[in-house]
């Protein structure tokens, strides 16, 4: 690709470390060592780390996070789960709809799609304010006779949160997925004498299901960090989740070792759906 | 075209309709919703209309938080393109070892919870860096999960980039440190202009991290509105106050996507 012939030369190979170093030295002071120090610190006693004179207690820490915050590891699980699969329902036509058919106000609808990325704060905050009575929720409640309260602070409200938030996530992972399978499949079986409904079993969910996971993993992913929506929509019980618990235990409690224990769990669930989705991505391609 | 024609897997065109305005129904009202109460007040008779006076009980130093959340931002974006501009080059251009792990761990960032960076920034800040609370260990911080949206939409446009522009360059007696400067950078403006607007956004918008590595130094717009909502809840002024932010992000989305469109954004779904 190169016009001159550089690239068995050792000085060509030295140059590119070279130039990576700054952002290598960077990655490893500002990413790699507090990951590292979050495991350091999940082994001492309360704030000690922080304090200037670690006390190590083994693997105490842990004992404490499963016996005392099961609820939260579950939740944390069954909630972006459950938000994975809503967003999967919703955004699956929607991905399709965009990328085949030509509709309406199309590249509003793509431009809408970018703003629940930055908005997880308004994305909570407004939905308080709809969930709340005196909202634009108030009709659903007279329609089907309820009250706030059977949605608010329950596990709907929540996984609805989510799946706004991650809602983006899903339509890029399966239209950009859709987008590389030539439309002429799709006649063909059409031709050849499949119904609509079977084309779409045997001809796009194969091609497709790759993005499908993909989308799900990272919505999944995504989730597992949201801190302001269980809390705000949550209350205490479907609020009760690893994020919120860690912010709970370092900023109000000082209690850094326990959070820390719970921060890697967290950091371990994330790792391994992002390498899932590496993967994944990597072998259907 | 086909005489079979692919109308026949059409869903009827009401249900198209009916679905896609509720998925635009169920992502943009939650927005909408805060502009909305920032300008009416509740009261046990009725909703009242009450314009802009929530606007005008926002508090000077909410004013001076925006002019830090938007220097921060900045330095922020500034920063990210200074650090993910080699890397991005060098891993469209070259192949060498390790390279998978490195695209690996360049990439990982974006994907640790902002809660996880926070407490080990805050604890590593604390016993080490001595970085706590000052200006440059906010940016430092805030860098450090934002930049992979600089890295991804710089790769995206070095890739579609025509090597024969470079060559050119090259053989014409250009030295690599000139070709980069005066034929690559102006070549990929629109990429830098994206992750540019994208980490600005990314990080005026984020109050977790913040609130771990700030401290109470440097008041930040997110953090502020992020306590306000937890203290003062459904207060007026509180959505006036959370609206002015969002105005702020939607302008600068809008710019992004009305100059660049959602090209960019493909980057993110590797």
């Amino acid at each position: 690709m190169l016009p001159f012939k550089v690239t068995n030369s050792r000085i060509y190979k030295i140059g590119i470390y070279l130039a990576l170093a700054p952002t290598i030295v960077y990655i490893t002071l500002f990413w790699i060592v507090p990951i590292i120090h979050i495991f350091i610190i999940s082994l001492t006693l309360k704030d000690t780390f922080i304090l200037g004179s670690p006390v190590f207690v083994g693997f105490k820490n842990y004992e404490e996070v499963f016996s005392m915050y099961t609820q939260s590891i579950r939740n944390s699980i069954i909630l972006p789960l459950s938000a994975a699969f809503l967003d999967l329902l919703l955004g699956y036509p929607l991905a399709y709809l965009l990328v085949r058919k030509k509709i309406l106000f199309q590249n509003v609808i793509r431009a809408s799609l970018v703003f629940p990325y930055f908005g997880d704060l308004y994305i909570s905050y407004g939905l308080w304010n709809m969930f709340l009575p005196g909202g634009l929720f108030d009709i659903f409640y007279y329609i089907f006779g309820i009250t706030y309260r059977q949605i608010l602070y329950t596990h709907y409200a929540v996984i609805l949160g989510f799946s706004i938030f991650t809602l983006p996530f899903m339509v890029l992972y399966i239209s950009s997925n859709l987008q590389e399978i030539s439309p002429t499949l799709e006649e063909a079986a059409l031709t050849l004498g499949a119904t609509p409904v079977k084309m779409f079993f045997k001809v796009i969910l194969p091609l497709t299901l790759p993005g499908a996971i993909a989308g799900f993993l990272a919505c999944f992913g995504w989730n597992l960090g949201g801190y302001l929506i269980p809390l705000l929509l949550g209350g205490l019980e479907a609020g009760n989740v690893i994020t919120v618990k860690i912010v709970h235990l370092t900023l109000q409690i000082h209690n850094y070792s326990v959070a820390a224990a719970l921060a890697v769990i967290l950091t371990s669930m994330t790792i391994f759906t992002t390498y899932l989705t590496f993967k994944i991505t990597k072998v259907f391609k | 075209m086909p005489k079979f024609k692919l109308e026949k897997i059409d869903m009827p065109i009401l249900a198209k309709i009916i679905y896609i305005i509720l998925i635009m129904f169920i992502i943009i009202s939650p927005f909408v919703f805060i502009f909305y109460r920032a300008i009416t007040l509740r009261r046990p008779t009725g909703i009242e209309f009450v314009g802009l006076k929530f606007f005008s009980e926002i508090t000077e130093d909410y004013w001076r938080a925006l002019g830090n959340s938007l220097m921060v931002g900045f330095l922020v974006s500034l920063f990210d393109f200074i650090i993910a501009f080699p890397p991005a080059y060098i891993l469209s251009k070259y192949d060498f070892k390790f390279k998978k792990l490195l695209t690996a761990i360049l990439v990982a960032p974006m994907f640790t919870p902002d809660v996880v960076a926070g407490v080990g920034l805050s604890a590593v800040y604390f016993r080490y860096y001595n970085l706590y609370g000052t200006l440059h260990g906010t940016v430092l911080g805030l860098a450090s999960t934002s930049y992979p949206m600089m890295l991804l939409p710089l790769l995206v446009s070095i890739k579609n980039l025509d090597p024969t522009y470079e060559e050119a360059a090259k053989t014409l007696g250009a030295t690599s440190f000139q070709t980069i400067i005066r034929v690559i950078l102006p070549l990929i403006g629109p990429g830098i202009f994206s992750g540019f607007l994208l980490t600005f956004v990314w990080s005026i918008n984020n109050y977790l991290l913040p609130l771990f590595i700030t401290g109470p130094g440097i008041d930040l717009l997110a953090v502020k509105l992020y306590s306000d909502i937890r203290w003062w809840g459904l207060l007026g002024r509180v959505a006036a106050e959370a609206s002015i932010l969002q105005l702020a992000t939607f302008s600068v989305m809008l710019l992004y996507l009305k100059t660049l469109g959602t090209k960019y954004l493909s980057g993110f779904s590797f």
